[in-house]
């Protein structure tokens, strides 16, 4: 299984020297303010990752060193001795220059099919939409590691139903079955992370588009919700990224590398708090790398390596459980506030629900505002003037 | 940014080529009522002499013009850079089209200019400012409004300082405001809680034209009993 376990840049133009060690932890989770690197950083693990370079370059290195001792082996016969050593210079000279990543581990490059390396940048452009026709067969998939893979992920899970559909219709009960039960897998999945348990997806015969169904209503793919959708941009990245044989045997096997900028992109509190532990839950042997402006993501996984670019300084993550929300503010994000997690995750929703058209007059909205009714924020102190100047005009 | 009343008399020290002295900074320190021109924070000991037009280059002659100073605390490293016209690459603090002087008596900066903020931000950092011209065809106004953003929204430590400082004061706001309106719904004279909010927005408080601007804004009602009809 690939894992890293410490990092290293030299000599990076904006971040300098730079040494991470995950201190036996599985994960990594990079935080500090705005403007101390974070997502510098995790560009250059992910250059690295797609190149190689520095690995390249220190198995040269190698090859040289050897070759110098032993005098022109194999392959290096046509080359002086001095030609070799100026060879040599310049691979040291190489791998002293500025921006290079040294990772080790186990073999962190060697892929194979059920391995997975993605890098998702913070601004993730994901926009499915509706074609109204038959969905066309995927084309070979992407695998390079710094472009977008999920770009026809839409399409292909259309086709997915439609190719489940067309085998039982032909009576391929054995392929129709495999292929539902990945779907139903893959809903059982989005209903978890979603937070809607009735959730049930079809394939509409008529206008070829997958409808998501709900006791409430259905909705096509655009109107997801924004945080929906941003989940969605994520998992549809790694099942890109993957051979669906592996899934249908077990999401469990699949190893590799998923380096995420901003996980916590639209999504509120609550599902800020559960995406990392959905991603390391249903990708198990998957290492994450996450930079993150969130304090509810570096407190929700046990497992990581908490590295604050700031201070260059690690803490494991369980030394964050049960921390107040305000500490964690101060330490690892430079802003200032007292209030625990709960606390300020109720003045997100009392924010939202003030913000939405009608949300006033939800019966949340009240209720919210007693219990946090004592609390010294501006969100609370502004919907109690709200309230009490509507209570003057009545 | 507010308007102020700049003494009409330049201080002596000007006249012999130096631009900071200390009758300079004195007078700067007591006609802008101690704050910075720009974010409105009280001056503390580390405040600097502003050129508002840079004293390199075209303004070279305004170096020791007393219009030309104001008092600036760091913010004013968020200064914007404008492109200087004729050089692609070249910058200038000072933009074509003109600033806002609020040292100008032609000049009104509050009628000119919408400064407010969110008023519910969950944490200092969550703050979020609306600067903008009034008349959108006002070209100082509307290079003033990008300054003031960019001073407001930087990212640095001086960004964030200045937001925590903000933040802090707007709570104390909320405070009275709510003071007030609870003795509006009861009935009572809401005479204590009018006081204190004046005191807070008077134009020698920090922020006045910002929380002036939300209070506008948010709680028109409010403001008539603050300013009293
Ligand atoms: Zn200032």
């Amino acid at each position: 299984m690939a894992t890293i376990t410490s990092i290293s840049l030299f000599n990076h133009p904006k971040i300098g020297d730079l040494a991470i060690d995950f201190g036996g932890a599985k994960h990594l989770i990079l935080t500090g303010p705005n403007g101390s690197g974070k997502s510098t950083a995790l560009l250059a693990l992910a250059v690295e990752l797609e190149t190689s370079r520095y690995a390249t370059l220190r198995s040269r290195l190698r090859l040289l060193d050897q070759a110098i001792a032993l005098g022109a082996p194999p392959g290096f016969e046509q080359r002086s001795k001095d030609g070799l050593k100026e060879e040599r210079q310049d691979t040291l000279h190489a791998l002293d220059s500025p921006g290079a990543v040294l990772m080790s581990g186990d073999e962190v490059l060697g892929r194979s099919a059920s391995s997975i390396a993605a890098f998702l940048p913070s601004r993730r452009s994901f926009a499915p939409s509706r074609t109204n026709r038959p969905p066309q067969p995927p084309t070979s998939s992407v695998s390079r590691l710094l472009h977008a893979a999920n770009e026809g992920f839409y399409e292909w899970l259309k086709h997915q139903y439609l190719q489940a559909l067309l085998a039982r219709a032909d009576g391929k009960d054995a392929e129709s079955e495999a292929l539902r039960s990945w779907l139903d897998w893959f809903t059982t999945l989005l209903r978890d992370v979603w937070q809607l348990p009735d959730l049930r997806i079809e394939f509409d015969r008529g206008t070829y588009e997958l409808r998501f169904i709900e006791p409430s209503g259905s909705y096509w793919i655009e109107d997801l919700a924004d945080g929906h959708a941003s989940i969605l941009a994520i998992v549809s990245e790694l099942v890109m990224r993957l051979d669906p044989e592996d899934w249908r045997a077990s999401p469990g096997i699949i190893s590799g590398v998923v380096l995420i900028d901003e996980p916590e992109t639209h999504l509120h509190p609550e599902l800020e708090e559960r995406i990392l532990p959905f991603l390391t839950g249903t990708f198990p042997g998957v290492q994450f790398i996450v930079a993150t402006h969130s304090p509810i993501v570096v407190a929700s996984i046990p497992d990581a390596m908490v590295f604050d670019l700031r201070r260059r300084e690690g803490t494991l993550s369980a030394a964050f459980a049960g921390k107040k929300y305000g500490e964690l503010m101060m330490s690892h994000f430079g802003i200032e506030t007292d209030f625990d997690l709960n606390t300020t995750r109720k003045l997100h929703e009392l924010k939202e629900l003030a913000l939405r058209p009608g949300g006033r007059s939800d019966p949340r909205y009240e209720a919210l505002l007693k219990e946090l009714e004592t609390v010294e924020n501006p969100v609370v102190m502004s919907e109690l003037l709200r309230s009490l100047s509507a209570a003057d005009e009545a | 940014m507010i308007s102020i009343k700049r003494s009409p008399v330049p201080p002596a020290s000007l006249s012999g080529g130096g631009y900071d002295g200390d009758d300079v900074r004195a007078q700067l320190e007591s006609d802008f009522l101690g704050k910075c021109y720009l974010c409105e924070r009280k001056l503390d000991g580390n405040w600097q002499i502003e050129h508002f037009r840079p004293q390199a280059g075209r303004f070279e002659h305004l170096r020791t013009e007393w219009t030309n100073l104001f008092p600036a605390d760091s913010c004013n490293q968020n200064r914007k850079k404008w492109p200087a016209g004729e050089r692609i690459d070249a910058t200038t603090a000072f933009p074509s089209d003109g600033l806002l002087d609020p040292s100008d008596s032609e000049c009104d900066v509050e009628a000119r200019l919408v400064q407010r903020m969110d008023p519910r931000p969950v944490s200092a950092d969550d703050l979020v400012f609306e600067f903008s011209a009034v008349d959108p065809t006002d070209l100082p106004a509307r290079n003033t409004a990008i300054e003031l953003s960019h001073i407001h929204d930087s990212d640095g430590q001086n960004g964030r300082t200045l937001r925590i400082a903000l933040h802090g004061r707007w709570i104390l706001v909320l405070h009275d405001l709510l003071a007030l309106q609870r003795a509006l719904n009861r009935g009572e004279n809401p005479a204590e809680p009018v006081k204190r909010l004046r005191a807070l927005l008077r134009a020698t408080a920090p922020f006045t034209a910002l929380l002036r601007g939300t209070i506008r804004a948010e709680y028109p009602d409010l403001m008539e009993h603050i300013v009293g009809r």
